[in-house]
């Protein structure tokens, strides 16, 4: 059986795609969507603050796709290129800002992952801090795998708790949903 | 030792580190895709900088965002500058007014190397 894999990368506002950038996530397209999102929040006159935060969690929720999503290919020059989903909602009357990530994972990171976020869910602020410190002399997880370190920075910058879902796709293939407003 | 100097791109940081000058800067954004990799040569040269040498030394961060396997990488530069001793080292953490991330990664350093001789100077636009 194919595994259908979602592939869409764009930036929406009010429900509207008004950009459409590119189907595979590579370093490259992930450079480009983050200019792109910087470059359109702008023109919007959002906060400065928030500008900063989405852009920021973009890269990371982009660079987790390109680490970690099933089926991603690493050339001679160990330049990587993943199929993914990664769509900005911006309601402009309230301002929120949805960020969602979808891509395939092997279906033992899925524990992992549900751990890292129960984990920083429920942290304020300065538990978080302290929880980043923690991660950021942990060598062992940080070089090897830095989506415990990731999903800390991505709560201390989102205004509700980390969305995840998991849906399988194969015996070891599941489809991995993650959502952050801010 | 040579100095090494390498040129800033979307995604990675000018990095300057000049033996002769006592000088250390980051400049620009850091999310490459292989941070580790990236900084690989940075760490060996910062290694043998801090050998013995006690030189007056200044290290400017200048970095407008960074990445969290970034964020690794700095702690590890940071144990560097600790472990060495080093008693005429600067460190100066430049961040951007509109920015309070940057500000708070300033406080997680300081905070955590207490010993070593970190200030934040704020910029109009990093």
């Amino acid at each position: 059986m194919e595994i259908e894999k979602e592939l869409e990368l764009c930036i929406k506002i009010d429900e509207k795609v008004v950009i459409e950038l590119s189907s595979k996530i590579t370093q490259e397209s992930i450079v480009e969507t983050a200019q792109n999102i910087k470059q359109r929040l702008i023109d919007y006159e959002l906060d400065r603050e928030k500008i900063f935060n989405v852009y920021d969690v973009s890269i990371e929720m982009l660079q987790n796709i390109l680490k970690y999503s099933y089926g991603n290919k690493i050339d001679e020059d160990k330049k990587r290129e993943a199929d993914g989903k990664f769509i900005l909602r911006y309601d402009t009357v309230t301002k929120e800002i949805v960020l969602c990530s979808c891509n395939l994972i092997e279906s033992s990171q899925v524990d992992i992952i549900k751990q890292r976020v129960d984990e920083v869910t429920g942290l304020n602020e300065k538990e978080l801090r302290k929880l980043l410190r923690v991660k950021m002399k942990s060598k062992r997880d940080g070089h090897s795998n830095g989506a415990g370190l990731g999903f800390a920075t991505i709560a201390t910058k989102i205004s509700k708790p980390i969305d995840i879902e998991f849906k399988g796709i194969l015996k070891d293939v599941v489809k991995f949903k993650l959502e952050v407003t801010i | 030792m040579e100095n090494i100097n390498i040129q800033k791109t979307e995604d990675s940081p000018k990095v300057i580190l000049d033996f002769e000058k006592g000088l250390i800067e980051f400049e620009g954004e850091c999310y490459p895709e292989n941070a580790f990799e990236f900084f690989e040569p940075i760490l060996l040269w910062l290694s043998d900088y801090f050998k013995d040498n006690k030189k007056e030394t200044i290290v400017n961060f200048k970095l407008s965002y960074f990445n969290s396997a970034t964020t690794q990488v700095l702690f590890d530069i940071f144990d560097i500058f600790d472990e060495s001793g080093h008693e005429f080292l600067q460190i100066n953490w430049f961040y951007d007014k509109n920015n309070k991330g940057t500000l708070k990664d300033y406080e997680e350093f300081h905070e955590e190397f207490e010993d070593l001789n970190i200030q934040a100077i704020v910029i109009e636009e990093l």
